[in-house]
């Protein structure tokens, strides 16, 4: 059987498995850090909880993704007042596979302010963007060939009626010669760094969940895991890369035993949403806009959501009656959302008994604000953009019509009314030196030989941009430290 | 187990509330909508899904009250804490299924002519 012939991937049934390296998420953080070590001469392990899902064949932002792609058929929540709704990616990739695609580097001032406030060692811009450098060449990053979508002119319209700072955000995505906006092709983690990890030896088992690492002392050795048939499994290991993401690495460290500062730091970017209707169709069903407005960046940001005639109704279903009429003409409507960067803070806490862990967030009187002026603004830009009705997404909103009925929308907001989401989770185990970081600089966690974090739970606060560059570069950073410390097996 | 208890008490709620909001949809549209709450209430978080059950049974009595979709009308429109965000969160299932997989659908729930 020849390389080309040896499957990629294949669900977990082995009872044993025995590697050097395992990583433990196959989303940005984790296969970014399989391709490395695995190319630096490491035997590495990848092991995913989700299936294999091959790009093209579920339609982006259906319901049907939700079910096979994202964890809890994409209905996960942060308990608090309000709640908070995300989702996270449960497959191989992870997040990579479902979110927009949209890339930006890690911002000069953010990586200034994470090296005092963290004191994160070693921290040099000049190494992160020669890094960011070689993550957009390896995943393609570039902007869309010829004009963005309608959904997305929206928002480049609106803002330069407002004289509001904008811009098309780039993506990782390849476009075929002549293409356009419609015909770009995903670099996710499965069309890049999976493959990569697989060309350099690594092994990826897919369908299998961590339960646990088995621990003595400062070491772990093996972790148990249930296989793709329900049956229990262990691999034994050297060192292990926990990728899960901002919430189940924290939870699979605390039922392994590991408390010290890990889960009581979530942070995200809570987001509020509206939808707009225009004269003409803009509705792009399968898509997101790529253009973001950041005049207010970073405290608030605005953007595009997946506007399918499903997430249309669910925008409008708060006043239905009042906005229910909006949906027969979806085609002329689309979904966009205020995003905020929040001084809130949220805990993930696993509980024994329980698979998963209870997720809970609670948004400053700051946040509050940001939201309410955040959505205000938004209705501006919409109205600006030439929307002639614009619904806000929460119980007892206006609808929309003037810049005049802007000043009912700030009087009856209230966060407790509003159906607040975010997509964007990190800092769950943040790295740095500074006593409250659970790793150390390189993701190591504390008081623990060989086990390390490498995904978003690692950054030390939410970052105000897309985090997916983030993670990626502090990924290699971290993976490219272990190569230089540790020598592979002979 | 947890599957019995969302199928015994998700539905039912989510039946009687699909007649409240969306009167003019089919008994089979309703059945599928329905079928797709309760898989939904079972793929919840732990955590989540246990407490959804609870409130569950509670909205379950409720719906077999003699004026059962009457105050499932008022609770609709006058969402009360941790009741109303299981309210909030059928219907938004119920809405994104529904304009979903029949996008011609009109406010009522009835097909379009």
């Amino acid at each position: 059987m020849s390389e080309q012939d040896i499957p990629i991937h294949s669900p977990a049934i082995e009872s044993l498995y025995d590697t050097e390296i395992l990583v433990i998420g196959s989303g940005a953080g984790g296969a970014t850090t399989a391709a490395l070590l695995a190319e630096a001469g490491f035997d590495v392990l990848v092991v995913e909880e989700g299936a294999w899902v091959e790009q093209g064949s579920v339609v982006p932002f259906s319901l049907e993704q939700m079910n096979q792609q994202y964890r809890s058929a994409g209905v996960t929540v942060a308990l608090g007042l309000p709640s908070i709704a995300y989702t996270e990616g449960r497959c191989a990739g992870g997040g990579t596979e479902v979110n927009s695609g949209l890339y930006r580097r890690p911002p000069a001032e953010l990586l200034e302010r994470w090296r005092t406030q963290y004191h994160i060692r070693d921290l040099d811009p000049d190494e992160m963007y020669a890094i960011a450098h070689e993550l957009e060449t390896a995943l393609n990053v570039t902007t869309v060939p010829g004009q963005v979508s309608a959904p997305s002119m929206v928002l480049h319209r609106g803002a330069e009626a407002l004289s509001w700072e904008n811009s098309e955000s780039p993506r990782w995505m390849k476009y075929p010669p002549g293409g356009n906006a419609a015909s770009g092709q995903r670099q996710s983690m499965t069309r890049t760094y999976l493959p990569r990890a697989h060309r350099a030896g690594a092994r990826i088992i897919t369908q299998c969940r961590v339960r646990k690492l088995v621990i003595n002392g400062t070491s772990a050795s093996q972790a148990d895991v249930v296989l793709a048939n329900g049956m229990p499994g262990r691999i034994r290991f050297r060192h292990v890369f926990v990728c899960g993401g901002a919430i189940h690495t924290p939870a699979l460290l605390q039922r392994s035993g590991l408390h010290e500062r890990i889960g009581d730091t979530l942070a995200v970017h809570p987001t509020v949403k509206l939808a707009a209707r225009f004269p003409e169709a803009i509705n792009v069903p399968d898509d997101v806009p790529v253009h973001q407005v950041k005049e207010f960046a970073p405290e608030i940001s605005f953007g595009g959501s997946a506007s399918n005639p499903g997430l249309v109704a669910m925008a409008l279903a708060d006043n239905w009656t009042e906005f229910g009429h909006a949906v027969n003409e979806w085609q002329r409507v689309s979904v966009y959302y205020a995003a905020i960067t929040s001084q809130g803070k949220g805990r993930v806490k696993a509980i024994p008994g329980m698979r998963d862990p209870l997720v809970t967030y609670h948004l400053t009187g700051r946040d509050k604000q940001l939201l309410r002026s955040g959505l205000s603004r938004l209705t501006l830009l919409m109205l600006a953009a030439g929307a002639n009705e614009v619904y806000p997404s929460y119980r007892g909103a206006p609808l929309v019509r003037t810049p005049g009925d802007i000043s009912n929308l700030q009087h009856s907001f209230a966060t407790t009314k509003a159906t607040v989401m975010t997509v964007h989770l990190c800092s769950t185990v943040p790295i740095g030196e500074h006593p409250r970081c659970a790793a150390n600089s390189f993701g190591q966690v504390r008081g623990m030989k060989n086990v390390w974090v490498n995904d978003a739970s690692m950054l030390p606060d939410a970052p105000g941009v897309n985090p997916q560059g983030s993670v990626q570069a502090f990924a290699v950073r971290n993976a490219r430290r272990f190569i230089e410390t540790n020598s592979p097996r002979g | 187990m947890a599957a019995q208890t969302s199928r015994a008490f998700v539905r039912p709620f989510t039946q009687c509330m699909l007649g409240v909001d969306l009167p003019g949809l089919s008994s089979s549209q309703r059945d599928q909508v329905s079928d797709f709450a309760v898989f939904h209430v079972d793929e919840l978080p732990s955590v989540l899904r246990l407490g959804c059950n609870i409130i569950a049974v509670v909205m379950r009595g409720v719906v077999a009250l003699p004026n059962g979709s009457n105050v499932i009308a008022w609770l609709i429109r006058h969402p009360l804490p941790l009741v109303g965000e299981y309210v909030r969160m059928i219907r938004s299932l119920a809405y994104t299924y529904v304009w979903e997989h029949w996008p011609d659908t009109l406010p009522d729930g009835s097909a379009a002519a």
